[in-house]
C-alpha cells in the first residue's frame, strides 16, 4: 500500500497524537510508514501540520498536489493546506461550519464527541475512523482490536463512535 | 514492523544498545526527547537535566574519559554555550566513547538561528554523522560510538529537526550486551591537564585520528556511475532527493555521505573524475561542498544554485533537481496562501498576566528585554522588546539602561532560564550598580521544551536565595494572578532601583497551567457591560475569549477557558464575572 497523507490542526488539537496513532497502526499491521511532526512553538496554538507516507520511502516529504489525504482537526488549517492535496484526493475535515465539497467529509466532531461523551477529547477519532474507512484494505475490527490493546478505546466508545458514523462512512 | 518510533527516541535507542549508560542534557527543541527517551529504557541507566549545554558537556566528558560510554544531547545553540569544553575535549579524546548529539533546525522552527552543527564539527577537528531519517539515525548512532571508542575521541551526530521528529516504522529492540566497559579514571596529566607544549601534541594526535578515521569509514564507498549526472549529500533533504529520483524516475546517481566530515580526498576525487556534473544537497551550510576542491563541476550553495537559507522542501528540491539535470521543469505553480495562526500564551498562563501588568507599569517608557522560552510569546503582549539568546535578557537589560537612562527597563526570564545562565548576568548587575528591574516568571518546569524539571523542583535550591545570593536585597514574590497586587510591586520595584542604583527582582510564581490542570469551579462569563472594546482578546489576547460579530461582543470558548478568572482585572467595562454573581445580580 502507498500513499501520502497530511494531518493539519492548531497547536493542542491533538494534531501530532493523530499523526502518531495512524502511523502506529500502520506500523503495526505490518506496513512501513514514515511520518514528520513539528513541535516546540507551534504546540502553543499556532498551525501544525504533520506529513506521513505509507510504502517503501526515505522521507516524509512531499509536494504540492501530492496528498492523497488530508486530515485537519480545524477548518482554517484545511484551507491553509489544500494545496497538497491531489485532484481526486480525499480531506477530512472537523469543522462547525456548513462546509461541503465533492472530495470530502466536513463534520463537526467536537460537537459529535461533545454529544456521546461529554468532553470533545474523542473527536479525533472519529477523523481516524473515517480516515480508515475510506483508506479500505485495512479492517476496521483490527484497528479498534490495537487501539483497545494501548488502552485508547473501549468497545462500548468504539460501537458509539462506528454508530454516529454510519451516515458518514 | 514493531515500532513507530521518533528519530530522537532511535538516537538514544541506539547509544543504549551500543553500550551508553550514561546522559547528560539540556532540554532545546528539536532535541529533547533523546534524554527523555533514554531516562526510561531500563534502571540501570543514569540520566540528568544539567543547569546548561557547558555542564552537560563536562560532565558527559568527565567520564568518558573515566571510561564509560556517555551520550550528551543539546540543540544546534545549545552547543553554542557548550563550545568551550567542546573544542578542548577534542584534543584530550575519551577513554570510553562520547557521542555528541547535537539537533539543528533549518527553517527555523523554534530557534534563534539556522547554524549547522556540522560547522562546529569541522572546526573542533571532530568527526560527524548526518542521517538522513530516523531509521538512519539508529544505524549511525551505533557507529558513532563505536567509532568514538576505537578512535578515542568524541563524535557528533548531527540530525535535523525532521529527523529529530519524524516517525518511522522500524524492528528495533532493547538489546542487552555483554561489554565490559573499564570505569576508573587513570592519570595522565600530559593528556588530561594539557599544558600547551602537550596540547600540541594533542592536537597533532587528533589530525592522525581524523586520517584514519576518513581513510577507513570510506575505505568500501563503491563508485558505480550509470549516469552522467551525481548528487552527493546527508541529512534530511538528501532523504527527501531519494525520494523525488526514485518516484520521479530521474537519471541521476545518489551518494549518501553519512559522515560529512571527514570525507575521504580519495572519495572526492574519484567522485570528480566520474562525473560531469555533481550536486550537493545538505542543510544548511556547505560542509559537504567546501571539501570538494575543484568548483567547475559541482553545484550547490557555493555556487547560488541552492539557497543559502531556509529548509530545503520536497517541492524546492524538486524543482532544483529537475533544474540540474536541464529538464523543463514540469511542475505546476501553485498560488499559495496560506494564513498561519500564531503561537500564544495557553489560556489560564501565569505569564499572561505578568506581562500585562508589566506593560502597565512601564507606560510609554518601557524597554523590555525578553528571553527563551513560552514566554518569548510576551512579543504578542507587546512587553517583550528583545530576544537574544539563553539568559541575554539580563545583560541586555543592564546594557539597554545603560543607552537609556531616562527609559523603564524591565526584563522577563523564566525560572530554568535563569539558572541557565541568568544568574552570572545578575551579578554582573549587580557589581555594576544597573537600575533594572528583573521579573522572574517561575512556572516551575520547562514547559516549552516538554516540561523537563528544573533545579529548585524539590526545594534543595530556592530561586529567592539564589537572587540574594547574588548581592540583590530587593527580591519579592507574587502570584501574577493577582493583578493589582503586581501593578503595586513592580511599582515598588522600580521605585527602589532607580533610589538606590541596584537591580530589583520580582518573581513571578504561579505554576504551568498545563502541569497543575487547573480549572476553576466558578464558570466566567462575559455580561451585558461588554463594549467590546477588543481589550481582552487583542491586548491581553486570551485565546479562550473572541469576538462575536454579531452580538459586537467579547465571547468565552467555554473548551478553551480554564475559569481563572485574571481577565476580570483587565477589563475596563467590569464586564466579565463568575457566572453566579451574574446570577446574582439578576
Ligand atoms: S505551557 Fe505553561 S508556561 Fe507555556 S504558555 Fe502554556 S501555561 Fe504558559
Ligand atoms: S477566565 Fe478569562 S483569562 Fe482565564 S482562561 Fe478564561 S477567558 Fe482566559
Amino acid at each position: 500500500m502507498r500513499f501520502n497523507c497530511l494531518i493539519c490542526g492548531k497547536g493542542g488539537q491533538g494534531v501530532i497524537t493523530l499523526n502518531r496513532t495512524i502511523g502506529n497502526i500502520l506500523s503495526l499491521l505490518g506496513y512501513k510508514v514514515i511520518s514528520a511532526e513539528t513541535h516546540g512553538m507551534a504546540m502553543r496554538g499556532g498551525s501544525v501540520s504533520t506529513f506521513l507516507k505509507c510504502g517503501e520511502f526515505k522521507s516524509a516529504g512531499f509536494g504540492y498536489n501530492q496528498a492523497d489525504y488530508i486530515i485537519s482537526t480545524d477548518y482554517e488549517e484545511y484551507l491553509n493546506n489544500k494545496h497538497y492535496l491531489k485532484n481526486d484526493g480525499y480531506n477530512i475535515v472537523n469543522t462547525d461550519k456548513n462546509n461541503k465539497n465533492n472530495n470530502g467529509v466536513f463534520f463537526d466532531a467536537t460537537k459529535l464527541s461533545l454529544k456521546i461523551f461529554k468532553s470533545p477529547k474523542y473527536a479525533n477519532y472519529f477523523l481516524l475512523f473515517i480516515f480508515f474507512s475510506l483508506l479500505g484494505k485495512i479492517d476496521l475490527i483490527d484497528v479498534k482490536n490495537i487501539l483497545i490493546n494501548q488502552k485508547l478505546l473501549d468497545e462500548n466508545k468504539y460501537t458509539l463512535i462506528l454508530k454516529e458514523l454510519k451516515d458518514v462512512i | 514492523m514493531k515500532n513507530f518510533l521518533m528519530g530522537n527516541e532511535l538516537i538514544a535507542l541506539a547509544a543504549y544498545n551500543a553500550g551508553v549508560r550514561s546522559a547528560y542534557a539540556y532540554p532545546g527543541t528539536p532535541s529533547s526527547e533523546i534524554l527523555e527517551y533514554f531516562s526510561k529504557i531500563s534502571d540501570e541507566v543514569y540520566a540528568q537535566w544539567s543547569i546548561n549545554e557547558k555542564i552537560a558537556l563536562e560532565l558527559a566528558g568527565a567520564e568518558a574519559i573515566s571510561g564509560k560510554y556517555v551520550l550528551c544531547s543539546m540543540k544546534q545553540v545549545g552547543l553554542n554555550v557548550a563550545a568551550d569544553p567542546f573544542f578542548s575535549i577534542a584534543y584530550t579524546g575519551v577513554k570510553g566513547a562520547l557521542v555528541i548529539a547535537s539537533a539543528d533546525d533549518p527553517g527555523p522552527y523554534s530557534s534563534q538561528t539556522e547554524q549547522d552543527s556540522r560547522m562546529y564539527a569541522m572546526s573542533a577537528k571532530l568527526p560527524v554523522f548526518d542521517p538522513i531519517n530516523p531509521e538512519d539515525a539508529y544505524f549511525l548512532t551505533k557507529k558513532a560510538v563505536d567509532l568514538s571508542h576505537k578512535y578515542e575521541i568524541p563524535v557528533m551526530i548531527r540530525p535535523v529537526m525532521r529527523v529529530c521528529h519524524s516517525r518511522q516504522s522500524i524492528d528495533v529492540d532493547i538489546e542487552k550486551n555483554n561489554l565490559i566497559i573499564s570505569n576508573s579514571f587513570e592519570k595522565d596529566t600530559a593528556r588530561w591537564a594539557a599544558t600547551p607544549k602537550f596540547r600540541k601534541q594533542l592536537h597533532s594526535i587528533l589530525n592522525q585520528k581524523l586520517k584514519d578515521i576518513s581513510n577507513k569509514y570510506y575505505k568500501e564507498f563503491k563508485i558505480n556511475k550509470k549516469s552522467d549526472f551525481a548528487v552527493v549529500g546527508s541529512g534530511y533533504s538528501f532523504a527527501m532527493a531519494m525520494d523525488i529520483v526514485a518516484e520521479d524516475g530521474l537519471n541521476i546517481d545518489l551518494y549518501k555521505l553519512d559522515l560529512p566530515f571527514p570525507l575521504s580526498d580519495e572519495l572526492i576525487k574519484s567522485l570528480l573524475e566520474e562525473y560531469e556534473k555533481i550536486l550537493v544537497i545538505e542543510e544548511t551550510q556547505p560542509v559537504i561542498e567546501m571539501q570538494f576542491a575543484r568548483r567547475d563541476k559541482v553545484f550547490g550553495r557555493l555556487n547560488d544554485f541552492i539557497t543559502n537559507m531556509g529548509e530545503l522542501t520536497y517541492q524546492y528540491l524538486q524543482s532544483k533537481l529537475y533544474q540540474f539535470l536541464g529538464k523543463q521543469n514540469e511542475i505546476e505553480e501553485f498560488d499559495v496562501n496560506v494564513k498561519s495562526a500564531k503561537p500564544r500564551l495557553c489560556p489560564g498562563c501565569g505569564h499572561r498576566p505578568a506581562f500585562y501588568a508589566i506593560k502597565k507599569v512601564a507606560k510609554n517608557r518601557g524597554i523590555f528585554p525578553g528571553d527563551i522560552g513560552c514566554y518569548t510569546l510576551g512579543v504578542n503582549l507587546e512587553a517583550v522588546d528583545t530576544c537574544i539568546c539563553m539568559g541575554a535578557s539580563v545583560t541586555f537589560a543592564e546594557g539597554l539602561k545603560r543607552a537609556n537612562n531616562d527609559k523603564v527597563v524591565i526584563a522577563t526570564i523564566g525560572d530554568s532560564t535563569f539558572f541557565h545562565t541568568g544568574v552570572p548576568a545578575l551579578i554582573n548587575a549587580v557589581a555594576n550598580d544597573s537600575k533594572i528591574v528583573l521579573a522572574i516568571l517561575d512556572n516551575e518546569t520547562t514547559a516549552m521544551t516538554g516540561f523537563q524539571p528544573v533545579p529548585h523542583k524539590h526545594k534543595k535550591i530556592s530561586i529567592e536565595r539564589v537572587v540574594k545570593g547574588c548581592g540583590v536585597d530587593f527580591c519579592k514574590t507574587i502570584d501574577p494572578y493577582d493583578f493589582d497586587g503586581s501593578i503595586r510591586l513592580l511599582n515598588e520595584a522600580i521605585e527602589y532601583s532607580e533610589k538606590n542604583s541596584t537591580p530589583a527582582v520580582v518573581i513571578f510564581k504561579h505554576p504551568c497551567i498545563t502541569k497543575i490542570k487547573y480549572k476553576g469551579k466558578k464558570k466566567v462569563v462575559i455580561t451585558d457591560k461588554c463594549k467590546n472594546c477588543k481589550i481582552c482578546y487583542e491586548k491581553f489576547e486570551c485565546p479562550a475569549i473572541f469576538e462575536d460579530k454579531l452580538a459586537n461582543a467579547a465571547k468565552i470558548d467555554e473548551l478553551l477557558c480554564v475559569n481563572c478568572g485574571v481577565c476580570m482585572s483587565v477589563c475596563p467595562f467590569d464586564a466579565i464575572a463568575y457566572v453566579d454573581e451574574v446570577d446574582d445580580e439578576v
